[in-house]
């Protein structure tokens, strides 16, 4: 069974690699899938998508070792927007950098290696 | 140490993230120092990825509508910690000389924070760095999930990736830490030391 590592979602298991695109934060509609304002035409099958075929769509790299499989961040448009995330504290709680508009905020990486 | 700057500045906060894949590491460093602003653990490294970071610290500036203010940059370090560190570890135990010099790149950066937030002062409005290869993010959380498993193949994912971006000291240092815990600073500084300056940390004088 495929395991599945897409950005920074929790690693997740599937029967195959035709997926709910749920799982991936994506929404199928009948004239394909959705997130939020972008939507890209794509064949979606009994609530099903081929996602090897839609990282291609994407320009998403894809890799894999035997059965485990590493989907690439799709490419974003060259932008003055910061890109958004949302990654937990070390309670647990999420945070997105969206939360902090309407201050200014220093976004900085560290880490203990 | 960024705790005084959100101290002492208003409508202005740092999000500091952590590019860890061993989750429990970071957070005991998190827990002793306890900031009050968003302390966040990364475990696949996608921050780096997003804003084309290769190193830590590296920082962006967004504005109060989330415009990129200034792009990825190294957060106030220089290469002056290169030649007077002890090597059995990355704390810094410099020369006298050394460490003033250090204290003078950290301080000087933390001023132009302030002189951000404050005066909107040292903005370059520039989208951020492409991420590179992104396939060599997809080989890294690969190779971490494929370690955190006990898994074959991680080492030959982290040298892809580490491949495919050089530049990366992120790579290269967490598959350290991963797969090499008791040889890591020897490799470390062996590795460091065949880079020529100023392509670890900027020059002093190039900041």
């Amino acid at each position: 069974m495929p395991t599945i590592i897409y950005g920074t979602r929790e690693p997740f298991e599937a029967p195959s690699l035709r997926v709910d695109p749920v799982r991936i934060g994506w929404d199928a509609k009948p004239y394909g899938l959705c997130r939020g304002e972008v939507c890209v035409p794509f064949p979606v099958e009994n609530g099903l998508i081929a996602l090897v075929a839609f990282a291609e769509r994407l320009r998403q790299p894809v890799v894999h070792e035997g059965d485990v499989w590493a989907f690439g961040e799709p490419r974003r448009p060259t932008s003055l927007e910061a890109p958004d995330f949302t990654l937990p504290d070390v309670d647990g709680r999420e945070h997105s950098l969206s939360d902090a508009r309407g201050k200014k905020v220093m976004l900085v990486t560290w880490a203990s290696w | 140490m960024w705790q005084v700057l959100v101290d002492e500045l208003e409508r202005f906060t740092v999000i500091s993230v952590a590019l860890d894949s061993d989750r429990e590491a970071a957070a005991r460093y998190i827990r002793r120092y306890r900031p009050t602003f968003p302390a966040l653990i990364d475990e696949r490294h996608l921050v780096a990825e997003l804003c084309g970071m290769v190193n830590v610290p590296s920082a962006i500036w967004i504005d109060e509508e989330g415009q990129v203010a200034r792009p990825t940059h190294i957060a106030g370090m220089g290469e002056a910690w290169r030649t007077e560190t002890d090597r059995s570890s990355a704390t810094r135990q410099m020369s006298e000389e050394g460490n003033a010099r250090m204290h003078g790149t950290r301080d000087a950066y933390t001023a132009a924070v302030r002189r951000w937030v404050l005066e909107g002062k040292h903005e370059r409005r520039e989208p951020l760095p492409d991420a590179g290869d992104s396939a060599a993010h997809a080989h890294f959380r690969l190779a971490t999930y494929l370690h955190e498993c006990g898994l074959a193949g991680a080492s030959e994912h982290f040298a892809e990736a580490v491949r495919l971006r050089p530049c990366s000291w992120n790579f290269r240092r967490q598959a350290l830490a991963l797969e090499q815990p008791d040889d890591l600073w020897r490799q470390f500084w062996d590795a460091v030391d065949a880079t020529p300056p100023g392509q670890y940390y900027p020059l002093e004088e190039d900041l």
